[in-house]
């Protein structure tokens, strides 16, 4: 693997951990603040589903492409 | 419109300590912003949506020899891309569906979600409001029956308005599904209250 890959990868990583800090932070704030029957938690759960999605389409993608 | 203002609401819930209602102080109305009012942001959302596609379509014409090469570091900046806007999506929502004005049988409460984890919560009493005012202006807010909602007191107030902003004795609100028949129930508790206070 060369220099700038691993630099590529880092960067990726990196901005992973801050989307996956501040998807915290929100999760933190909807228990924190919603209110007895708000559609807080299924947007919630619809919002997670989709982060998820993403990151494992992609990781998988990534990963296939990588050993062909 | 019924899910966007509440009338049964059990005010000992844990959820409610932080707006430390007074003992015998029943919430009567939770108001939240109507949809509509977040169509704006979610246009923005598919626009952003699209670009990509319209983006890669252009560089497939011009470098399209070039393009399987670099085909990893296109899923890898496109998965960010996604994930960065679906975590600005959902802040956005949470900044506008956490805005809620609670109307109890002595105050009317207005909370203002700020970004991430910050919160302003700002109150006025009935007694004191002088005069109560919807206005619905647009195709759109006439459409679905919401608009701004102001209540000109006789304290202190805030301001969705950045133009009168904080001003003394003005306190407005955007996007407020059925704001009539709000006013007109502020008006109604707003003369129980002097009534009570004169007998």
């Amino acid at each position: 693997m060369s220099l700038s890959n691993i630099i590529v990868l880092g960067v990726y990583a990196g901005f992973l951990l801050m989307i996956l800090i501040i998807n915290l932070l929100y999760f933190f704030q909807v228990f924190k603040y919603r209110l007895p029957g708000d559609a807080s938690i299924p947007i919630l759960i619809i919002h997670l589903a989709l982060i998820l999605t993403i990151l494992v389409v992609s990781s998988l993608y990534l990963g296939i492409s990588s050993l062909l | 419109m019924s899910h966007l203002i509440e009338e049964e609401v059990d005010a000992n819930d844990q959820a409610f300590l932080y707006l430390n209602l007074h003992a015998d102080e029943q919430i009567l109305f939770v108001v939240r912003h109507h949809w509509a009012g977040f169509l704006a942001t979610i246009g923005l959302f598919l626009a952003m949506f699209i670009f990509p596609a319209l983006l890669i379509f252009v560089g497939k014409l011009l470098v399209a020899n070039q393009f399987s090469q670099y085909h990893s570091f296109l899923v890898m900046g496109l998965s960010g891309y996604y994930l960065f806007l679906l975590t600005f999506l959902f802040g956005s929502w949470l900044d506008f569906y956490y805005d809620v004005i609670f109307i109890t049988g002595e105050r009317i409460l207005n909370v203002n979600q700020k970004g991430l984890l910050a919160r302003e919560v700002s109150e006025l009493n009935l007694h004191q409001v002088q005069d109560v005012s919807a206005n619905m202006d647009g195709v759109l807010r006439s459409y679905f029956n919401f608009g701004t909602l102001t209540v000109e007191t006789a304290g202190e107030g805030t301001s969705d308005d950045k133009a009168r902003h904080g001003l003394q004795g003005y306190f407005s609100v955007s996007d407020i599904p059925d704001p009539n028949r709000i006013a007109r129930v502020i008006l109604e508790l707003h003369r129980k209250i002097v009534n009570e206070e004169n007998s």
